[in-house]
């Protein structure tokens, strides 16, 4: 939390207009430029969940 | 010339490649454009449309198709559309990878609206990194919802959604969200327009709120259990700014609502609950306070707040004054209601008072509803239709009303090409994530048509960047009613419908 403005500090994923909404807020924010996965077995997939 | 260019694994929002097709539409040097995600529906969409879709284009690919006058006419085209692509935010932007990458412990709030089935992936790892998350994706599978939602409880982290729609967070509204100004009521709601509703006619009341917290709509499934629901409304009988605290749904499973209202039991503040379509049955044995509508959920919550009655909407005098005003106004031929919604939540709640208040009447409608028979077609409306233009038969094929209210622009078009229509009711919705101008497009519509009774209401904040007064104005001024809240605009579009009907009572 932004103790100075009491605002929360957002990570926006996906819709871009969501990002613009929150700059057009003053919010302390950025955009992660998200990529689809590579395609993995669902096995390794499971795994990765799990440890990241 | 067609052409389509290829930029792999790229995704980009529908939102986003909307305006980007916009753009490239109104160059003078381009005929068309399209953009898409590499889908097979939208590869064999562009191909119907004759652009020629380089072979291997596929779904995680971003697709732009131009068709223009000459090689450099498309190939300005395409720098066009990736330069929009990449500066949207203007100069404050900035840009990460993947969550991993942020410095640790900078940011408290994840606000994911990924396609559902990625979406899971990255609220678990945001949930790890001590974010709590706010998920507006839809189509999460329910199995996903349970298990992001029981690690968001193990971790003390909220999970809001999936398939939230609105939130306020320290102030900040989320996704399709209005800047309603602070106060002392606290909203937890599985439904996006009735939170936002709640909060919008606390606003005009003089109140405000603390805090919404949306729990997406299937929460209170029994495969869900309620799990956000109970976790915000624990968190808000700890949060010093929050005094009341007022619960928004649509009728949920019984046995999840008993035990939310149990919850609601153990609570130190005052709790007010509406259940949209539930009876009074529900709240027995309860200590919560029971709203039948929206409007007076958020009635109920101001006089716990402030100790004051004031009640919103027309009195009952002035009322039958106005409905006997525009009924004088109606054609004989003319007999038809069109109710054309984008909220998801006003539509339910037209539906239901409607039917409550003209059982005799004939009501048709997109939705699988008890409350309407559904239309054969959700392209062609019949006799009186209330439609939820947000439901997934319009979204398929067009962007949200909410986003881009053109869909329903030409809805309304073909609605007015009726002869028999009397009665056309619009809800508008603002806040700094939805269209820019979700009103005044309609606004020329609504003044060529004398012959039609337009109802509308607003679900809006005064710090929502569309002016909402100016365009409560510019509605009055074109000549429509503008209601102060949904449940009066659907009170007094289905008066007028009684009135109609009794002129035509076989029909």
């Amino acid at each position: 939390m932004n103790e100075a403005v009491g605002k929360p500090r957002v990570v926006n994923l996906g819709i871009q207009t969501f990002y613009d909404a929150l700059v057009w807020q003053g919010v302390e924010c950025v955009q992660i430029e998200w990529t689809p996965p590579v395609r993995q077995d669902e096995e390794t997939e499971a795994l990765l969940d799990q440890y990241l | 010339m067609k052409k389509v260019f290829v930029v792999p694994n790229r995704y980009v929002d529908s939102v986003a490649l909307m305006g980007v097709a916009e753009k490239l539409a109104a160059r003078d040097d381009v005929q068309g454009a399209e953009s898409g995600m590499g889908t097979p529906a939208n590869i064999e969409l562009l191909e119907s449309l004759g652009y020629p879709v380089p072979a291997g284009a596929g779904r995680y690919d971003l697709m732009i198709a131009v068709d223009a006058m000459d090689d450099a006419a498309v190939e300005a085209a395409r720098a066009a559309a990736l330069d929009a692509l990449d500066n949207s935010g203007g100069a404050h932007r900035r840009v990460y990878r993947d969550l991993k990458d942020l410095p640790s412990g900078a940011f408290d709030l994840a606000q994911v609206s990924l396609p559902g089935e990625y979406a899971a992936a990255e609220v678990k790892k945001a949930l790890r990194l001590g974010m709590d998350v706010f998920v507006f994706s839809d189509n999460v599978p329910l199995g996903e919802e349970r298990a992001m939602k029981e690690l968001g409880r193990e971790l003390g982290r909220l999970v809001m959604g999936p398939d939230a729609g609105v939130g306020l967070i320290g102030g900040v509204a989320l996704a399709a969200g209005s800047i309603v100004g602070p106060g002392g009521v606290g909203i937890v709601a599985a439904s996006c327009s009735g939170a936002q509703e709640v909060a919008c006619l606390l606003e005009r009341l003089g109140a405000g709120v603390s805090e919404i917290i949306g729990t997406g709509g299937r929460d209170l499934l029994p495969e869900i259990g309620g799990i956000t629901m109970r976790m915000a409304l624990e968190r808000m009988n700890r949060d010093a700014r929050t005094r009341v605290i007022c619960l928004v749904s649509k009728l949920a499973d019984a046995g999840v609502m008993d035990s939310v209202l149990t919850d609601a039991d153990r609570l130190e503040k005052p709790v007010v609950a509406v259940f949209l379509g539930g009876g009074d049955n529900l709240f027995a044995g309860h200590r919560a306070h029971g709203a039948a509508s929206l409007q007076e959920a958020a009635e109920i919550s101001y006089r716990l707040l402030t100790g004051e009655t004031k009640p919103l909407g027309w009195p009952e005098q002035a009322f039958d004054t106005l409905t006997a005003k525009l009924l004088a106004r109606v054609a004989p031929q003319r007999k038809a209601f069109r109710g054309l919604y984008c909220g998801g939540t006003f539509t339910e709640e037209a539906l239901l008072l409607f039917r409550a208040t003209n059982p005799q009447v004939p009501l048709t409608s997109n939705l699988n509803t008890r409350y309407a028979r559904r239309l054969a077609s959700h392209l062609q409306s019949e006799g009186n239709a209330i439609l939820d233009l947000g439901a997934e038969d319009f979204t398929a094929e067009a962007p949200h009303p909410v986003f881009d209210p053109s869909l329903r622009l030409k809805r309304l078009q073909k609605e007015l090409d009726d002869p028999e229509v009397a009665v056309v009711l619009l809800d508008f919705i603002t806040g700094p994530g939805v269209s820019p101008n979700p009103i005044l497009p309609f606004v020329p519509v609504i003044r060529e048509h004398p012959e039609v009774v337009f109802i509308t209401a607003i679900c809006g904040a005064k710090g929502d960047p569309q002016d909402i007064a100016a365009a409560r104005d510019a509605l009055i001024e074109a000549g429509a009613v503008v209601a102060d809240s949904n449940y009066q605009s659907a009170r007094l579009a289905a008066a007028l419908m009684a009135g109609l009907h009794g002129r035509h009572p076989h029909e």
